[in-house]
């Protein structure tokens, strides 16, 4: 069940306790603050990933966001959420993965703890690089960090903390092709 | 032609047209799936102009975007083919934030894209 601001507190939220980000983001917005927000740790399981991702969706559109910010956020949450399965988890069932969403209809604050070893984001290969850029993988760490206003892992690799200002200026230089 | 569930082919002369079923292509079962009926193209059904039409298609994850690769990677490997048309601005936007605008022949409308194949 979705939560409301005040009783966002599910009896299974904040299984894991991780180090905050290294670079702290400009600001994090209080619950009160936000019109939605659901804290909830999953299993493991990509399914139940793209219901939660759903859910934060429906409530985005629900506070009017719209368009490329929509898409935009929709992607960043995918390819993290996936990452968080997939490369973090492993797909191990036994292993949780903890979401914070909060939306606004000025803000969209996203927070994922996976119980995986976590990696270094810097170290990843260039995929736009000539001898890449035909190859498959390592687009979706890229693709969080173009497309959201901000986005910070921690030390370990293992949480990713991003928010997405609604019609950030940032991205309305890009060209549309 | 081999049975597809996430794709609808269709010949336009020799350019075999591909559009897709899924308006979000997130679901990892889905895209294994999309993966391969698009890679039987080339491998079973031995077509090597391909024109893929996205039109209709909402999202589509960096998943996704594996396997457009790897389905051009096969084409290459027969000196066939492939190009895109019908994307809507934002996942336009991913190609070109990703460079995969240089990788793919990306054309506005399916007429266009026809048109190219035949220069």
């Amino acid at each position: 069940m979705n939560s409301k601001v005040g009783e966002a507190h599910h009896e299974s939220c904040y299984l894991l306790t991780e180090a905050p980000c290294k670079e702290a983001l400009m600001f994090v917005p209080t619950q009160d603050a936000m019109s939605w927000c659901l804290q909830r740790a999953i299993p493991s399981d990509l399914d139940v990933g793209h219901e939660q991702i759903e859910s934060l969706m429906t409530e985005l559109e629900k506070a009017s966001w719209d368009g490329r910010d929509l898409f935009h956020v929709r992607m960043a949450v995918e390819e993290a959420v996936v990452n968080s399965i997939e490369h973090g988890n492993k797909r191990d069932t036994s292993k949780i993965v903890q979401l914070d969403f909060r939306v606004s209809p000025e803000l969209c604050y996203i927070d994922i703890i996976d119980q995986g070893e976590g990696f270094d984001p810097d170290a990843l290969r260039d995929c736009t690089d000539e001898e890449f850029v035909d190859k498959p993988r390592g687009r979706g760490v890229m693709l969080i960090k173009e497309l959201m206003s901000e986005a910070v892992y921690n030390e370990k690799g293992n949480r990713l903390t991003m928010i997405r200002k609604r019609n950030d200026p940032a991205f309305e230089i890009r060209d549309e092709g | 032609m081999s049975n597809k569930r996430r794709i609808i082919v269709s010949d336009e002369g020799a350019i075999c047209v591909v559009r897709f079923v899924d308006k979000k292509i997130v679901d990892s079962a889905s895209i294994e799936q999309l993966g391969e009926e698009l890679n039987s193209l080339v491998l079973v059904d031995k077509k090597s102009v391909l024109l893929l039409n996205f039109e209709g298609v909402e999202f589509m994850s960096s998943a996704a975007l594996n396997k457009m690769i790897s389905l051009n990677s096969k084409l290459k490997a027969v000196q066939g083919r492939l190009k895109l048309c019908n994307l809507r601005a934002e996942i336009k936007e991913v190609f070109t934030i990703t460079r995969l605008d240089r990788v793919f022949d990306i054309r506005k409308t399916e007429p266009e894209a026809i048109a190219a194949f035949k220069l």
